[in-house]
């Protein structure tokens, strides 16, 4: 412990001794802490958060062609309504036949830890205008054109943009807020607006360039970021059954003026993909990708597209209002991908060389600089892997759109046989997997996101004769797992939805989580003064009537994964029928005995629930919720898929048993029902992440309620069975997955916010009270060498919740006070004044709050390098009197 | 409950600024709704306004308003209520003699069976508006020979109110054989609106309308979202009123409220769309000096679409609230 710290420490005590002495004043003090639990989500979040949205690599880079004429993405109202001017779309005629196409598109994605995930990307190419001809009257056009892509996937939060805007000139970063518009929106607009979206315009028009073209340029990419060049598009024809049949069947309909159409049509799809991740100082990534999928498609949609604010500005063409009450898609398709992955060590020669080669297509050199251990060493060149998959996918998109709410529902799921090459040999794994994307969106609260995704990876041994393919499974004494995640994102939620996710939780994975706290829905006081004050209120005045709110809470993301033995499923399957009906109305919460004997004795009651599941297929064509539970269409299929699993030897059977097993639609319920058969304990775990909004205007009972949910920030929970280690295959897949957009897991050591501590000094002869921040982070002794930076964002807290309302955001330089003897190795003491002669650039609004009283969100995360940010974390608190209070 | 008081909580101002959705009558911390027996609230507010227009029409008005909204509740699910204004009026039209009168109007005189906080079946029997849209008091009393096919008037009706579920509140009213006096003849009419209740913020509703009257194949129908977020308030709302389905010369509305409160001080913005007649833009603030006195003042925009008009009006108000709550009971 040096000198300076010491000193510093008895100031900061006696400051706060000084002031204690002023007595605590109904909870206020002269200084306050909060204590932050160090992150034990798994290293793998980021590729499990984002990777469902864009799932492959065709998906990534055509969301605009795949995703419907309607509904691009859930988020399309905000784009439509803002965004629109970041995705835009020009055309040149070039002849009566052909026109040349360009546009722009950016997508944003919130990792539900503060940081978001930035996809922009640039397509050309030509675009056939006359339809190929005629089917019995129907016009056969092409289903989406062949462009040349060009794509930046970069990871940004609020910290990394306000450091960038420090060091960048001032008319650039004027031009990257859109010249004040960006932080004006930021203020005015409901939460669900994310200014990630329009900032920094200039290097999104620079996409088209931005693809390094050599090594030197590959290292200037900012760590994290993916760019990718490639061509993509369709071969094939669709029929366009917008034309004659569409306008007949919508005079029958009388529509209105909404617009009906069912596309159908083959696809053929292609995709040839080179791209670059730089991953560490002088490492870079490069992925060598090339997709076909051949199938075909199916897409109804209900909708009409309102152009708005054409008029408002006269160069701006507007944008689109979409009310899409139908938008649903199903495909069937067979997905051929070969991936390539090779590693550069950029401080060698050689390495620079076959990048500067590979860069521009072609990678001979890097071939032929790894494929033997030695020369891989001497060069830097490293092939990693080479895998080729190829799987039959069966994907379903249900949507619908009322302008200020939407919701999607995005399922897909596939089987087949990946080969990953190594430098010591061939790994072939069958594998199933089914991806579920539940999205809901408003124009108030923004995006809800429920995704669930079962996988399974069989180890096999290939064989071909005849040109048919044979497999034995590989016995090994690690059995395989049958694998199930959930991902719950919420940046709104309020007590009705918190008992919704800690159910789905509990039922997933079948731990109790007695850590997690049974909220009441409704605060008891706020029921109360609700009564008092709409106990007069004239009838005729009932729609002005307020209802008590569920209490809202604040940022929620919790995971779970569930690991099921291929024996234990084996096990199940060998059960008694009974046993199996017995347990799975158990899991949906219906009469168990009942149910033993009524699904064996097919009932009236079992017939009448089968055909439920066909009366309410209209329902999920506009993806609503009817609380149907499909108990008994889907429990048939579950029984006989657990059957094949138990009794069948070959492997192709065996991998159509786990397909058959995963493709549901009550996840939750089906490994509930798992679980109470499984003769040992399944291995399970489940994490959050939660962040508390406070508010001043909070009542005693929701205070409470806050404090409880907060506590359970970044808890993990997991049964005392061991979890599993992932399989070779599983590695390559998120090596993979590094590609996509989201995909990206940093695994450098960013510094975390341990402990915060606020604190009001004076010091004589200025009687005017200054806010000092004292922090204590996580780093090691080459972190206490070099700068550590502290981003502060600092917001108001009031009954204004809509905006963001940022008072103040910057990125300061923190001073050095020394080791934390309590915290052990690692933790580093560092200050920062928030206000005073050195405090904040502004700052007045904590004097203010000093003179008169004020209460304020503040927002920290630290940094030891560039751009490698800590996660954000928030501080809510009250100031009066002089004094400090946590909220 | 308190045995005789006057208070004013707040009151709010718009353009034109009548009714009393802002002061209001309340229970004492340990009643419940079984304490409403005998129970006489009585929110009433003495407004002098004046406003300066400059439009082809009108040169300005002043006047001064009275209104009342009562309630007694013989039981705690038996109430009556009863609403009504008077209005002294000096109105001076553009290039016209200066015009004096006194308006009177009886808007609701109603019995309540059940109690809106707690019965899932209510019925009100009497002169009441027939439940359509949101009905904003605040903004009657504009424009009202443009907002007419939009408004409602009282009538001689029943309306009954089911609250179908937590989230469902269905409101189904009717009338027969009430005058017009605008059109000179009587109607029948039946109106439904059904309210879904949404956990967003501190409570969102969507809300959905329909009104048919006697001879009409369409009628008007009505959709509308309003939001609560703590004491802040919007809501937007659409109405189109047609004669048949595919006619092309409907009327159409639709209109933006934003209500902030702050404090001491009500904030209040508005849009408004006619369509094929004219947009208008207001901006009001009403501010408490005491708890019983209010000043306020609004600026409007209004801009004609056929004629390309644009009129400006300026408004200054004064006004005193008091709200009379009681027991009879105790009183007796």
């Amino acid at each position: 412990m040096n000198t300076k710290f010491v000193l510093s420490s008895l100031l900061f005590l006696l400051t706060s001794q000084t002031s204690q002495a002023q007595g605590d004043l109904g909870g206020y003090r002269p200084t306050i802490s909060r204590e932050f639990l160090k992150e034990q989500s798994s290293s793998a979040s980021g590729f499990e958060i984002l990777n469902r949205s864009i799932q492959n690599h065709a998906i990534a880079n055509s969301l605009a062609a795949n995703a419907g004429e309607i509904n691009r993405t859930v988020e399309s109202l905000m784009q439509s309504l803002f965004y629109s001017i970041m995705d835009q779309r020009a055309t040149l005629t070039v002849s009566d036949t052909l026109k040349g196409g360009v546009d722009y598109q950016r997508v944003v994605q919130a990792t539900g830890i503060g940081t978001y995930v930035v996809f922009d990307k640039f397509r050309i190419g030509p675009e056939i205008i006359e339809p190929l001809g005629n089917i019995k009257g129907l016009p056969l056009t092409f289903r989406d054109q062949n462009k040349l892509f060009l794509t930046n996937v970069s990871y940004r939060s609020d910290a990394q943009r306000k450091a960038n805007a420090q060091t960048r000139s001032g008319w650039r970063e004027w031009a990257n807020n859109w010249f004040g518009a960006l932080p004006f929106l930021t203020r005015i607009l409901p939460p669900s607006f994310n200014p990630e979206e329009l900032y920094d315009p200039i290097s999104y028009l620079g996409t088209p360039f931005l693809f390094p073209k050599n090594a030197e340029q590959a290292l200037q990419m900012p760590l994290g970021t993916v760019r990718s060049y490639g061509l993509a598009g369709s071969a094939g024809a669709g029929i366009d059954a917008i034309g004659r049949t569409a306008k007949d069947i919508q005079e029958s309909l009388n529509l209105g003026d909404l617009q009906f159409s069912i596309p159908f049509g083959p696809i053929l799809e292609s995709e040839h993909q080179i791209s670059i991740l730089h991953t560490r100082d002088d490492e870079v990534w490069l992925a060598v990708s090339e997709i076909r999928q051949l199938g075909a498609v199916f897409d109804v949609q209900l909708g009409k597209r309102y152009p708005i604010f054409k008029t408002l500005v006269g160069w701006w063409t507007g944008s689109i209002a979409t009310i899409a009450p139908i938008d649903y898609e199903i495909e069937r398709s067979k997905i051929m991908q070969k991936d390539d992955l090779f590693t550069f060590d950029l401080s060698k020669k050689d390495a620079r060389d076959a990048l500067n080669k590979a860069l521009n297509g072609d990678v001979s050199m890097a071939k032929s600089m790894s494929s033997h251990e030695v020369q891989a060493q001497e060069s830097g060149v490293h092939f990693q892997f080479r895998r080729n998959s190829v799987r039959g996918e069966d994907s379903s998109r249900h949507a619908r759109s009322f302008f200020v709410a939407q919701s999607q529902k995005r399922a897909r799921v596939n089987d087949g046989e990946s080969i990953v090459t190594e430098n010591d040999g061939d790994t072939v794994t069958l594998e199933a997997e089914h991806a579920i994307q539940n999205r809901d969106w408003n124009v108030l609260t923004g995006v809800e996101t429920v995704d669930v995704n079962f996988r399974f990876g069989l180890p096999v041994l290939k064989k071909v004769q005849d040109g048919k393919s044979f497999y034995k499974i590989i016995e090994t004494p690690e059995p395989n797992y049958l694998v199930a995640n959930l991902r719950i994102i919420d940046r709104f939620q309020d007590t009705r939805d918190y008992a919704k996710s800690i159910k789905m939780l509990r039922e997933f994975s079948s731990l109790k989580l007695e850590q997690a706290p049974t909220l009441p829905i409704y605060a008891k006081d706020r029921e109360e003064k609700f009564l008092r004050e709409q106990a007069f209120l004239n009838p005729m005045d009932n729609t002005f009537q307020k209802d008590v709110p569920p209490t809202h809470l604040g940022r929620f993301e919790a995971y779970a994964h569930v690991y099921i033995n291929q024996n234990t499923l084996k096990n199940i399957g060998r059960l008694d029928p009974a046993a199996f009906w017995r347990a799975y109305a158990q899991a949906f919460g219906y009469d168990h005995d009942y149910w033993s004997k009524a699904a064996e004795d097919k009932t009236m009651p079992y017939y009448f629930n089968w055909l439920g599941s066909y009366a309410v297929m209209p329902l999920r064509l506009v993806n609503m919720d009817s609380g149907f539970s499909d108990y008994v269409y889907e429990g048939q299929g579950i029984k006989q898929a657990l059957e094949v699993i138990a009794n069948e030897t070959k492997p192709e059977e065996i991998l159509k048993g786990y397909r058959a097993l995963m493709d549901t639609n009550h996840p939750a319920e089906l490994l509930h029902a798992l679980n109470i058969l499984a003769p040992v304990e399944i291995p399970a775990v489940v994490g959050f992440t939660t962040s508390p909004d406070n508010n001043k205007n909070d009542t005693p009972d929701t205070t409470i309620v806050k404090k409880a949910f907060g506590r359970l920030n970044n808890r993990k929970i997991q049964t005392q069975a061991r979890i599993p280690v992932l399989k070779r295959n599983q590695s390559a897949e998120e090596k993979l997955a590094a590609f996509t957009p989201g995909g990206y897991h940093d695994e450098s050591d960013s510094p975390d916010l341990r402990v915060m501590t606020l604190s009001v000094r004076t010091v004589p002869p200025d009687p005017t009270p200054r806010l000092l921040a004292r922090v204590e982070v996580t780093g090691t002794d080459e972190d206490r060498q070099g700068t550590m930076q502290g981003y502060v964002r600092v917001e108001e807290n009031g009954p204004l919740q809509l905006g963001r309302f940022v008072l103040n955001e910057e990125v300061r330089d923190m001073r050095y006070i020394g080791r934390s003897s309590e915290k052990g190795e690692g933790s580093l003491i560092y200050e920062l004044d928030l206000s005073g002669p050195n405090g904040l650039s502004k700052s007045d609004f904590f004097d203010k709050a000093f003179k008169e009283k004020g209460a304020f969100n503040l927002y920290f995360s630290v940094s030891n390098h560039e751009d490698n940010w800590g996660q954000e974390q928030k501080i809510s608190f009250d100031i009066q009197n002089g004094l400090l209070k946590e909220l | 409950m308190h045995a005789f008081s006057t208070r004013s909580l707040l009151a709010t101002l718009s353009l034109i600024w009548s009714g009393s959705a802002f002061s209001i009558c309340l229970l004492q911390e340990t009643e419940t709704i079984a304490d409403l027996k005998g129970a006489f609230c009585s929110v009433n507010n003495v407004h002098v306004f004046g406003y300066g227009e400059a439009s082809k029409t009108q040169d300005g008005k002043g006047a001064t308003v009275i209104d009342t909204d009562t309630s007694v509740f013989v039981l705690p699910k038996l109430s009556f209520h009863f609403k009504a204004y008077v209005e002294a009026f000096v109105n001076k039209p553009h290039g016209q003699d200066v015009e004096k009168g006194v308006d009177r109007t009886t808007d609701q005189g109603y019995v309540h069976l059940g109690h809106s906080l707690e019965d899932p079946i209510q019925l009100s029997v009497g002169r009441l508006p027939l439940p359509f849209g949101l009905r904003q008091e605040n903004l009657r009393w504009e424009l009202p020979q443009r907002t007419d096919a939009f408004w409602d008037r009282s009538v001689n009706g029943a309306v009954v109110t089911w609250r179908a579920r937590n989230d469902l509140t269905i409101d189904v009213g009717g009338t027969n054989k009430n005058s017009n006096t605008l059109a000179d003849k009587e109607f029948s009419s039946f109106t439904v609106r059904a309210t879904e209740h949404l956990d967003l913020l501190s409570g969102t509703k969507l809300i959905g309308s329909y009104q048919n009257q006697g001879g009409s194949t369409v009628g008007k129908m009505g959709l509308a979202t309003i939001v609560f977020n703590n004491d802040d308030m919007s809501s937007l709302e659409w109405v189109r009123v047609a004669e048949d389905w595919k006619t092309t010369t409907y009327q159409q509305l639709f209109r933006f409220v934003y209500q902030n409160r702050d404090n001491d001080k009500l904030w209040n913005f508005e849009y408004e769309d006619l369509r094929h007649d004219t947009w208008r833009l207001a901006i009001s603030v009403g501010k408490n000096v005491t708890p019983d006195w209010i000043l306020g003042g609004a600026l409007q925009y209004e801009r004609q679409r056929f004629d390309k008009g644009s009129n400006w009006v300026g408004l200054f108000n004064v006004t005193y609230a008091v709200t009379a709550q009681t027991n009879l009971l105790r009183l007796l």
